[in-house]
């Protein structure tokens, strides 16, 4: 049987948005949570009457916003839901995402009891000056009290989120926060680097000259020094942005990696089924509206070409450790890789960008730093 | 009214933005031969980018009646293209008329174009009224400006209108003064037509259509027509006048200004300073002054999407139709793909050309560095006239190379002369000679190569007078100079589309200049990058592009691949712009800023 990925979107934050983040989320309407989570399981129940006996689930993803804003029980009755329109597989990964400054004990007690068995908190850096500059609510305290709690509680599978090329970071904070994790024996390590996107507050900073981010060149280093500190603690770089230890690769995310299946509830969800994208609508009161009268909140439905799917394999699998299986993209694209890229393919490897090894074509460790324009030379 | 003594054939010459368009105005508005409302309309019908530059490119003739002592007068206004580019075009104007309204601005006096123009009208013979324009302004020096005229060009100023065509000041006496002091046409009604082409245009249903002053004789439709210097002959569809727009009438007579059609496919056969008349019953001498226009400035033209091509050609043969001194051949570059190698009559033309691609046919062009024609006599004896530096012959086949001369006359304010007179050593200039006007004017001669001209010789004279010198100049010799091709290699290979001739002398600093300019320009590839100045073999500037170290490390949260995958897209269509040299991918807005004109 199938398997399918299920993403499920909190649309809240805590008080204010982050100054870099641009995904849908709202700080005004709390007291509509649990309209919206009431409009989640309905949406549930409508796919799983749908989809719910021909896929197995493999992974679950609550994400955001913060999820971990939502009042007690909310995650349970979510999670219900879910077990009562999808069956999941025995060994199934269901992750939390989790902001420090919300994370009670009695939430983790919780979600322990609800049966999610990852938690994810967003720490972006232990430097108290940094957070408050781009606009988080927590300190460091409260960060490294989260990750302990968490431990405590009895989750075993413990991801932290973090952060390089922020305003005002040097090596020194990069390596301050990589000790902690791995004192911490925190198993899993997503390490992203800031992004501006445009229409964030972040952005308008940087380009008016009231925050200055690091070069290129600083952002390598802190790189580098994430690679190297957590490697030699035995986390490995599985994919471009992600470290784990052995067997604590982070299921959900190797599903999109691999164009696996996956469906989204709530505001602003993508979903991929069929060879087909969706998304959900980004407006709040339309969400839960169409949801109300039974129909599915679509804006937009996309069927991808071979093509297109070709590329988005190329696109994602080299973010890999696996990176391409040569015999594999060839059987489903056609043609011959090795041949009708025969130009490019040697000039990367002559240059040590990729490596052709075991059937498979993947980027080498140092020169993740330039995926964009491998992938670009390879599609 | 037909009656000789009741015409008067006339153009304005002035210096760039010393008013001629407004008095223009002025005068069909006084004349009434438009209302002030059709007036803005035919305005803004005319070319966008004439207006904005304020230049006038487009000859654009206008009949006008005016009523002086009870008797109506033909007034024929004869516009002229007031940029040194257009010479040639300006000289046939003027040969078309008898007189000139010579507008000088009150605020800046005499000008180089001024002079040149008036120089060119006199050589015609033209009777010149001199007209003092923009009087209402505070910084007006009138009395100055009047002693100017006659100390420099020696035209008496005592009666000048005083005049501000902004403000319609004084608009009469221009008038009176041309029909009193500009003397009628003169000639032979009873000859066989003699009539001048001073401009023509391409019509879609009229074909090419000359635009002509009748010196002796008259055309009208059905008369069998011969042009004298490409020998061809053609039946007369239709003869007219400019009202301002074209109006049909019956016959074209003796001292007349108007249109000739005579279904003629094509503008080279209409051309500027040919004469018209009868085929079976010719005039016995041509009128004198015709030449035929070469191109003076070169450069290729290609496009940032190579799948345009036949755009470009199709645009490039629809702005011929009109334009007769735009010449163009294909041509292809190992960097910049197919494109056409381009020659203009200089570098205001080849500006206003690229711009109506971009502007009116909608095409992304990358222009390469204008360069000049140049004689290479080669060992084996034979000669070469070469514009394409990729097309410049291995050392050791040179004998010779001549280069083309421009006789140059800048005129400016005494304190900038010494910095003026170093630019022109710089440039490898050969003093002539110079002379003080007046307090307030020096005139400086000298021989420069066109190549140093095309290349940055504007830039350099604005930067240095503060925007007051003004330039004029003419070619016409070549002489023997020590020339080489200065080529660019990107990671060991050969960029075409960036050789240039430079002097010797200049090889060094060029090389060094658009290797550091590149250097700027060129994104971090993912290796280092080694960017050589060469002539010849022999490497003599160098820079390094370093290598990239990161590129976007993009976040693929909550399965929003799409967000992954419209960066993707983008620089996909980023890579579309991307011109491949060897191994490196430079983006075509790179070549644009290196091969601006203004580097």
């Amino acid at each position: 049987m199938k398997t399918l990925s299920l993403y499920i979107h909190i649309p809240f934050c805590n008080k204010k948005k982050c100054d870099y983040c641009n995904f849908v989320s709202f700080v005004d309407k709390q007291a509509l949570m649990q309209k919206y989570v009431d409009a989640l399981i309905e949406e549930i129940k409508m796919r799983g009457k749908k989809e719910g006996k021909n896929y197995k689930i493999s992974s679950i993803f609550f994400g955001g916003g913060t999820p971990s804003v939502l009042g007690v029980g909310m995650i349970t009755n979510i999670m219900i839901a879910l077990k009562q329109n999808f069956r999941f597989l025995r060994n199934v990964e269901i992750t939390v995402e989790c902001n420090p400054e919300t994370a009670t004990e009695e939430k983790l007690r919780e979600y322990k009891l609800a049966g999610i068995n990852r938690m994810s908190f967003g720490v972006q850096t232990l430097n108290d000056k940094i957070l408050k500059l781009i606009g988080r609510q927590h300190t460091a305290k409260q960060a490294k009290e989260a990750v302990e709690l968490a431990k405590d509680v009895g989750f075993q599978n413990i991801s932290v989120d973090m952060m390089l090329g922020l305003p005002g970071q040097k090596i020194g904070d990069v390596k301050k926060i990589v000790r902690f994790l791995v004192r911490q024996k925190v198993n899993h390590v997503s390490a992203y680097s800031l992004i501006l996107e445009p229409g964030t507050v972040m952005y308008d900073k940087v380009k008016v000259g009231a925050l200055k981010v690091p070069s290129e060149d600083e952002t390598v280093e802190m790189y580098n020094t994430v690679y190297d500190l957590l490697s030699r603690a035995g986390l490995k770089r599985y994919e471009v942005s992600n470290f784990s230890m052995l067997d604590y690769e982070c299921k959900h995310n190797q599903n999109y990696w691999k164009l696996g299946e996956y469906l989204a509830f709530g505001v602003g969800g993508h979903s991929y089924m069929n060879d087909t994208r969706f998304a959900n609508t980004e407006d709040f009161d339309k969400y839960i509206n169409s949801i109300e009268n039974d129909t599915f909140p679509i804006v937009s439905v996309e069927k991808l070409s071979l093509n297109m799917r070709r590329e988005e394999s190329i696109m994602l699998g080299l973010r890999t450790r696996e990176g391409i299986n040569i015999e594999d993209f060839d059987n489903e694209y056609g043609g011959h890789i090795l041949k009708d890229k025969k130009q490019e393919i040697e000039f990367l490897s002559s240059r040590g960008f990729i490596s052709l090894r075991n059937g498979h074509i993947k980027v080498s460790e140092n020169a993740y730093y330039v995926l964009n324009s491998i992938i670009m030379k390879l599609i | 009214m037909n009656e000789l003594k009741n015409i008067r054939n006339f153009c304005i010459i002035a210096h760039i933005d010393h008013g001629k368009s407004t008095l223009a105005d002025r005068l069909i508005e006084k004349t009434g031969t438009l209302s002030s409302r059709e007036l803005t309309e035919q305005v803004l019908d005319s070319m966008d980018i004439e207006r904005e530059r304020g230049i006038t490119i487009k000859l654009t003739p206008t009949r006008m009646f005016y009523e002086y002592n009870g008797e109506e007068y033909t007034l024929n206004l004869i516009d002229t293209p007031g940029h040194v580019d257009f010479t040639y075009e300006v000289s046939r104007s003027l040969k078309a008329c008898e007189g000139a309204i010579l507008v000088v601005d009150a605020t800046q006096g005499v000008q180089a174009q001024t002079l040149a123009n008036v120089y060119l009208a006199l050589e015609n013979d033209l009777t010149i009224v001199p007209v003092i324009n923009k009087i209402d302004l505070p910084s007006a020096r009138v009395e100055e400006v009047k002693k100017e005229i006659e100390e420099i060009i020696g035209l008496d100023c005592s009666d000048a209108p005083l005049i501000s065509a902004k403000e319609g000041i004084n608009i009469d006496k221009v008038l009176e003064s041309i029909v009193t002091k500009i003397p009628s046409p003169k000639g032979d009604r009873n000859a066989p037509l003699k009539a001048l082409i001073f401009d023509s245009y391409y019509d879609n249903f009229k074909g090419a259509v000359s635009l002509v002053r009748v010196f002796d004789g008259e055309a009208k439709t059905g008369d069998k027509i011969k042009m004298m210097r490409t020998g061809k002959s053609y039946d007369i569809t239709e003869v007219g006048v400019f009202c301002p727009s074209p109006r049909e009438i019956s016959v074209l007579k003796t001292g007349m200004v108007g249109y000739i059609c005579a279904s003629i496919k094509n503008v080279s056969e209409t051309k500027v300073g040919d004469t018209i008349t009868f085929a079976d019953n010719p005039t016995e001498h041509a009128l004198e002054g015709y030449k035929d226009v070469k191109p003076m400035v070169y450069c290729g033209v290609f496009l940032v999407d190579g799948a345009r091509y036949n755009d470009l050609k199709d645009a490039l043969e629809k702005l011929k139709l009109n334009d007769d001194s735009l010449h163009f051949t294909p041509e292809v570059s190992t960097a910049l793909g197919y494109g056409f190698r381009c020659g203009f009559l200089g570098l205001l033309h080849l500006e206003i050309i690229s711009e109506r691609l971009e502007r009116e046919f909608n095409l992304d062009i990358i222009t390469t560095s204008p360069s000049v024609s140049y004689k290479v006599f080669k060992t084996d004896g034979t000669v070469q006239e070469i514009s394409n530096p990729s097309l410049w012959p291995a050392v050791t086949e040179i004998k010779e190379v001549q280069e083309p001369i421009a006789s140059v006359t800048i005129y400016t304010p005494p304190e900038y002369v010494g910095g003026i007179m170093e630019l022109c050593q710089n440039k490898r200039g050969e003093y002539l000679d110079m002379q003080y006007l007046d307090k307030s004017r020096v005139m400086l001669k000298y021989n420069i190569p066109l190549c140093e001209i095309v290349y940055d010789f504007f830039d350099g004279l604005k930067s240095r007078s503060r925007g007051y010198a003004s330039l004029d100049y003419d070619v016409n010799e070549f002489k023997k100079s020590d020339l080489v091709k200065l080529d660019i290699l990107l990671n060991g290979e050969k960029c075409d589309a960036l050789s240039v001739i430079v002097h010797k002398d200049f090889a060094y600093s060029r090389g060094k200049k658009l290797a550091e300019k590149l250097k700027e320009v060129i994104p971090r590839q993912l290796f280092e990058l080694p960017i050589q100045a060469c002539i010849g073999g022999k490497v003599i500037a160098r820079e390094t592009v370093k290598a990239m170290r990161k590129d976007v490390l993009a976040k693929c949260y909550g399965g929003d691949i799409s967000r992954k995958r419209k960066l993707l897209e983008k620089q996909k269509e980023g890579k579309k712009r991307m011109r491949q040299i060897g191994s490196v991918e430079i983006p075509s807005e790179a070549f644009m800023s290196i091969l601006k004109l203004d580097d």
